[in-house]
């Protein structure tokens, strides 16, 4: 028995020894900021560093340098949309934090919503404004067919890239031959499946949108259903042949995927200002400004912006309600509710038969809630290099950082019904020089882009 | 002589599995007497006693498993074939979890609770509801996140 007793303090060790260092441990502080108590200075460690990299056991190539290349390929390449007009890249400008300018964004057709930053994406839990993906891969799956966004299918994608060699050649290298295509009787050019809440399903571009179906030629089916030419080209392939080209596509989409685990942008002065605070360094210390400092103080102090804006990515990466005013998009759009019906429905998610991982996959689906309760609840975005993006929030609201913290001061134009249960946004009632001190803070979190080879189309002779 | 070998046995074991898994995820490897919150619900009729399943603190923002020991306050048996029921709420934001827990019962009164996500620093109110035959009896506690 005694040898029981000595051995627990030993397994306990063990323990504690398997949990990550805690940040909170005050070891190593060589200075307390002004006006910041231990709680605070506990709060601003979880904040930094963000690792570099993040792993996604569903999709096994996510770290792999070649899949990133391939992706890297596609990310730049318009003739993944419907009028090859469209790459990833006319929507995520890396010369704009991987977003753009507009407030809704323009596709194919009008968006819905604003384009959010690429840069640490592959950190967030679930992907889109809505969460309505769960992984990097089956997002980028989902925009190539959006009708608003590219209005490609993955028929046509398997197509471009048998067609072109320096995809095809680096496809087969990696994941192994395509499918032969070439009769397209059997893979006909473009096709895929397309779901009643598609924007291009049935015959009217449903929700008034104009261009989503356009003049797509519907046949009209047994009783009132439509058929969708893309969808009546992908019904009538054999099953086999259809699980040959998601093959095609989810590859796609981990190659894509791969590509934006290399959109990192971290060691901000934000940063530094954390290292000085563990080391005591000076130079470290003063890489934020007096005014950054106080305006870190409110972020992790009165003003609360930490309960959501937490963690490395400062983001919870869930979802609130922040009830905003209406911006250029829908006033109707519920936000997370749908995307949590969207999410446990997709084929390519983290459970489905293409996750590389389902058990991973399966540990968030599978305990979300079956009927969420809460609506206008969208994804909390990192404020890692949110300078470098404007403007801000789903529907592009609010053109600066200044009008952002002068909405969360005065909850100026806040819908007022339906109420929100979200109960901490409150108006934080901030004068002139608390707004200047959170906008200067809010600007220290512009990290180190990525290095140029990553930022621009790929090159194969200089870039590699 | 023999107990003590049988108890280096298990401990080599047991110290194998946590360097091994640094996430243990069986009943086996937990030390069960270590319960970190303890109530009885509300009319008396069941001890709820849980602790997290590796030991560590509640993390804030990660999912996590837990383990509960219910037994029947009158006699001290262990309650069997109940159904557990875990649910938490932050007063203070307006605002419950964004997940739904499971519970497996691993006999012997433990039950093990899946997928609890506390995702935002504050004050929870967590709540353990023991269901037999149709009726519920809650247990509560007050745990801080931070
Ligand atoms: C027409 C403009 C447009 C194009 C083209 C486009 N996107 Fe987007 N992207 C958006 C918009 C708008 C959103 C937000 C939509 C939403 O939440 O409903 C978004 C969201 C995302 C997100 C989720 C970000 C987050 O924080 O959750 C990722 C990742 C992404 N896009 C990657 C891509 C990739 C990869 C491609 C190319 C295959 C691409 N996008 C093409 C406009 C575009
Ligand atoms: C209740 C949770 C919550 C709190 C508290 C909170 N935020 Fe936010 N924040 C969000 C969400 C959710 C969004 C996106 C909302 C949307 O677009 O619908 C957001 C958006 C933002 C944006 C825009 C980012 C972008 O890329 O569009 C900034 C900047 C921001 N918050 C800063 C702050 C600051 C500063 C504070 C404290 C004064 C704060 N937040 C407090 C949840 C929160």
């Amino acid at each position: 028995m005694r040898s029981i007793a000595l051995a627990l303090p030993v397994m306990a060790g063990l323990i504690v020894a398997c949990q990550n260092a805690d940040p909170k441990d005050p070891e190593g502080f060589a200075v307390l900021p002004e006006g910041f108590d231990d709680v605070e200075i506990g709060r601003v460690l979880h904040l930094s560093p963000l690792p570099a990299h993040a792993t996604d056991p569903t999709n096994r190539w996510s770290d792999d340098e070649g899949a990133a290349r391939f992706g890297q390929l596609l990310f730049f390449d318009e003739r993944l949309s419907k009028g090859e007009q469209h790459s990833c890249a006319t929507c995520h400008l890396p010369d704009h934090g991987f977003a753009d300018a507009h407030t809704v964004s323009e596709g194919v057709a009008r968006l819905e919503r604003h384009v959010p930053t690429l840069l640490n994406i592959a950190h967030h839990r679930w992907f889109f404004w809505d969460g309505r993906a769960d992984s990097l891969w089956s997002q980028a799956c989902a925009v190539i067919e959006a009708p608003l966004e590219m209005a490609g299918t993955r028929l046509g994608t398997a197509h471009l890239i048998a067609s072109d060699d320096r995809l095809r050649e680096r496809y087969e290298a990696m994941f192994g031959p395509l499918p032969s295509l070439q009769d397209t009787e059997r893979f006909p050019l473009v096709g895929r499946p397309v779901p009643k809440d598609d924007p291009a399903y049935g015959d009217d571009g449903s929700h008034g949108k104009p261009g989503a179906s356009g003049q797509e030629h519907h046949t009209h089916a047994a009783g009132n259903t439509f058929f969708h030419p893309h969808e009546r080209n992908w019904n009538a392939m054999t099953d086999a042949d259809r699980a040959a080209v998601n093959d095609v596509f989810a590859n796609v989409g981990k190659a894509l995927a791969a590509y934006q685990h290399r959109l990192v942008a971290i060691d901000s002065p934000f940063d530094r200002f954390v290292r000085g605070l563990r080391s005591g360094d000076a130079e470290d210390l003063a890489a934020l400004s007096p005014s950054a400092q106080r305006g870190l103080h409110l972020f992790v102090g009165e003003a609360n912006c930490f309960l959501c804006h937490s963690g490395p990515l400062l983001s919870d990466r869930e979802f609130h309600d922040l009830r905003l005013p209406p911006g250029d998009g829908p006033v109707d759009d519920l936000g997370r509710q749908r995307g949590l019906e969207k999410v446990v429905a997709d084929p390519f998610n983290g459970r489905g038969a293409w996750s590389d991982d389902v058990v991973a996959g399966s540990e968030m689906l599978d305990y979300l809630p079956q009927h969420h309760h809460a609506n206008f609840e969208f994804k909390t975005p990192s404020l890692r290099n949110v300078a470098l993006s404007p403007p801000y929030m789903h529907q592009g609201q609010f053109a600066t950082l200044r009008d952002v913290v002068d909405f969360y001061s005065e909850l100026e134009g806040a819908r007022t019904s339906p109420p929100s249960v979200e109960t901490v946004v409150v108006p934080l009632r901030l004068d002139e020089e608390q707004k200047q001190d959170l906008v200067a803070f809010l600007e220290s979190l512009t990290g180190t882009l990525p290095a140029k080879t990553w930022r621009t189309p790929f090159q194969a002779e200089s870039n590699e | 002589m023999a107990r003590t070998l049988l108890g280096l046995a298990v401990l080599v074991f047991a110290l194998g599995a946590l360097v091994a898994g640094c996430r243990t995820s069986d009943v086996d490897d937990a030390n069960t007497e270590s319960w970190t919150h303890a109530t009885n619900t509300m009319f008396g009729t069941y001890a709820v006693q849980w602790r997290t399943l590796d030991g560590a603190p509640i993390p804030n923002n990660e999912p996590f498993q837990l383990i509960a020991t219910v037994q029947r306050v009158a006699d001290g048996s262990d309650v069997l074939g109940a159904q557990v029921v875990f649910q938490g709420d932050m007063p203070g934001h307006g605002h419950g979890m964004l997940r739904e827990p499971r519970s497996t019962e691993l006999g012997d009164g433990l039950y093990r609770i899946d997928g609890v996500l506390l995702h935002m620093a504050g004050r929870w109110i967590v709540h353990i509801d023991v269901i037999e035959a149709g009726r519920a009896e809650r247990s509560t506690f007050t745990l801080d996140v931070d």
